[in-house]
């Protein structure tokens, strides 16, 4: 029995030329077998570098070393041999990338960037895979078409292309990162379909990081809330953009233009921008741009559990709701 | 394709015009007289040399000349040569094959063992290796080649006597036709091998930075993605993408090659027309100069129009005449 995804306690350091920073500060995520989970938070905040530190895709040229623990069905991914790890990647565990022009080979055709993941060996078996790969992210799935070049298609195409790819190793955990940025509003849309889709159809799991509230809301059941390296709250997606119990996703779910406001107030934001890794070590992170910081917030908030499979990292929660961790 | 094929080769036509126009009026600056060179440094009267020049037409004025020579080169006549008065044309025809012999393999054997050479040191992750192969490539191209070919005869031919150090053939070897080959071969060996190893160093060079680029893209991590072993990664993804720029350096080599040639063929006394050049050069046989120049010059843009359809073949990007494809 799989059991999915558990990140607990994980720190990821790299070596820049100002010193060790960690733009990953001890966080725990999990994504169970078939369970649709999102990753948010600004840019910058770390939620790639987490992605890329816990799948090891993190050159060792900049990394200083990675804490805690990352396991996929109770199999610590650090520990692995770089053999052992190519078992995961692509079998088990699959990428989605944004920018997918620059992600696929540009001197290869599409058909033959899904079809070289394919394990099957007869070639006739995996024409017809990859067929039906292309039919289910909804290409066409023609011999013309599986024949073209990356630079021959849209941006569209281009992206569902990768998603095919990530399906073609037939995995449990599909990992998207940021999967519709680059994409038209409307091309976005019918991605997140594209993915929701096959990733329902085919029971697998689903790890999306983004900044965008609305690909979590239109993908995912948990959602973490990740700001300046670390998990400020997670929740069920609807318990958690119905009543934020943290000031900054408040201040995310502000932030959504709601187009039933007059025109003047619909575009809100956060003032300020992301600290940057290392430059606030003690006390809340979220002090300096929070509409309610106090004197507490130079102290280390506590992890607080609301009930619910909810948490929040602050002192608001902790009078009011909650145990303190 | 076929519309550029033919827009390249129209736009050649001012060029190898420029070309003749340069040869034709430097050789007339150069020191020396190409009656005295033909008579040779007998004395000779005023009135034998004075025939000799009306006899080649030489008493004409620059300009006439000039004049009758494009005249010439337009209906694809290439004129004589001084000594012997033989078609510079068959004396090129003669010479052509040797050169392309010689040519061709120090540019196959560049390529291959430059890209070799280029990819191992791109991939490795030594950082010694890589160094070491950096600095003998630089070496290789900053070796004079007369210089090498000399030191490869002192070593090969006098000291070691394994290999011929002079022409094509062994003088002695009565074999006939494919059974000529190793006797080639020998004496190609040498030749070919210091013509390439300027073009080993500066393909090499480029590959190993190249590959050091690809290394770096996006897609390289999506087949790290796709469970790919890093001998894989490279095989299929990295070394087609890392031949790029290695496709037009070794077109552009291949000028540098047909120059060197000149040199290495009278280093090794090889019967091609870097040879032929170099004699005509020292005779003043002007006609041939030019004519073997010109072709030179007619050979770079045949090789760089090729360069260019090879760059199409590597990179769909760029495909010549592919339109910009579907875009819905």
């Amino acid at each position: 029995m799989s059991t999915g995804l558990a990140v607990r306690d994980f720190s990821v350091a790299l070596k820049t030329p100002a010193g060790v920073i960690r733009p990953v500060d001890e966080v725990s995520i999990e994504v169970r077998p078939a369970q649709r989970v999102a990753l948010v938070g600004e840019s910058g905040c770390g939620k790639s570098m987490t992605l890329r530190g816990i799948l090891r895709f993190i050159p060792p040229s900049a990394l200083d070393g990675v804490s805690g623990e990352a396991s996929y069905d109770g199999v610590n991914l650090a520990a692995l041999d770089d053999r052992q790890l190519r078992d995961y990647r692509g079998r088990r565990i699959a990428m989605v990338f944004q920018d997918a022009l620059a992600r696929l080979n540009p001197t290869m055709t599409v058909g033959e960037q899904v079809e070289e993941v394919l394990a099957t060996r007869g070639r006739r078996e995996r024409e017809v895979q990859v067929t039906a790969l292309f039919r289910s992210v909804g290409l066409d799935s023609s011999r013309a078409f599986r024949r073209r070049y990356p630079h021959e298609l849209s941006g569209g195409m281009r992206q569902r292309v990768l998603i095919a790819i990530a399906l073609a190793g037939d995995p449990e955990l599909l990992v998207a990162d940021e999967p519709t940025t680059a994409l038209d509003v409307t091309v976005q849309a019918q991605i997140l379909d594209t993915i929701t889709d096959v990733v329902r159809a085919r029971g697998m799991a689903l790890l999306v990081v983004t900044h965008d509230l609305g690909v979590v809301s239109e993908t995912c059941e948990y959602v973490y809330v990740m700001y300046a390296g670390q998990i400020v709250e997670s929740g069920p997606v609807d318990a958690v953009f119905d009543a934020p119990g943290h000031p900054y996703t408040q201040g995310l779910l502000a932030c959504v233009l709601d187009v039933d406001e007059p025109v003047e107030q619909r575009v809100r934001t956060i003032p300020g921008v992301v600290p940057p890794p290392g430059s606030i070590t003690t006390g809340c992170r979220f002090r300096s741009r929070c509409p309610d910081a106090h004197d507490r917030c130079a102290t280390d908030p506590p992890v607080v559990r609301l009930g619910g499979d909810r948490t929040a990292r602050c002192w608001l929660r902790a009078d009011t709701d909650g145990e303190a961790q | 394709m076929l519309r550029f094929t033919a827009r390249r080769l129209l736009h050649a036509v001012p060029l190898l015009f420029g070309v003749v126009t340069l040869m034709f009026f430097l050789l007339q600056l150069a020191p020396g007289d190409p009656i005295q060179a033909l008579i040779g440094d007998y004395p000779a009267t005023p009135e034998y040399i004075a025939q000799v020049t009306e006899a080649y037409g030489l008493d004409q004025p620059l300009l006439v000349r000039y004049w009758e020579y494009l005249q010439q080169i337009f209906t694809l006549n290439l004129g004589e040569s001084l000594a012997g008065r033989v078609p510079v044309a068959d004396l090129i025809a003669d010479r052509l094959g040797n050169t392309l012999i010689l040519t061709v393999t120090a540019m196959t054997f560049a390529a291959i063992v430059g890209v070799a050479v280029g990819v191992w040191a791109g991939v490795s992750r030594s950082r010694l290796l890589d160094h070491l192969v950096t600095g003998v490539a630089v070496g290789s191209l900053s070796i004079p080649m007369f210089w090498l070919g000399q030191m490869l005869v002192l070593v090969f031919a006098i000291k070691l006597s394994v290999l011929p150090s002079q022409g094509m053939y062994s003088t002695r070897s009565t074999a006939e036709g494919l059974d000529r080959l190793p006797d080639l071969l020998a004496h190609l060996l040498l030749p070919a091998l210091v013509l390439a190893m300027r073009e080993i160093g500066v393909v090499a060079r480029i590959v190993r930075t190249s590959v050091h680029d690809v290394l770096t893209l996006p897609y390289v991590e999506t087949a790290r993605a796709k469970g790919f072993s890093r001998a894989t990664i490279i095989r299929r993804h990295v070394v087609r993408n890392s031949l790029l720029p290695a496709v037009t350096v070794i077109g552009y080599s291949f000028g540098f090659v047909l120059a060197g040639s000149v040199l290495v063929e009278t280093v090794f006394g090889w019967p091609g027309m870097g040879q032929l050049l170099y004699e005509s050069i020292r005779n003043r046989d002007n006609a041939v100069t030019i004519g073997v120049v010109l072709l030179i010059a007619v050979a770079v843009v045949l090789v760089n129009l090729l360069t260019d359809l090879v760059y199409g073949l590597v990179d769909p990007r760029i495909r010549v005449g592919a339109g910009a494809g579907g875009r819905a």
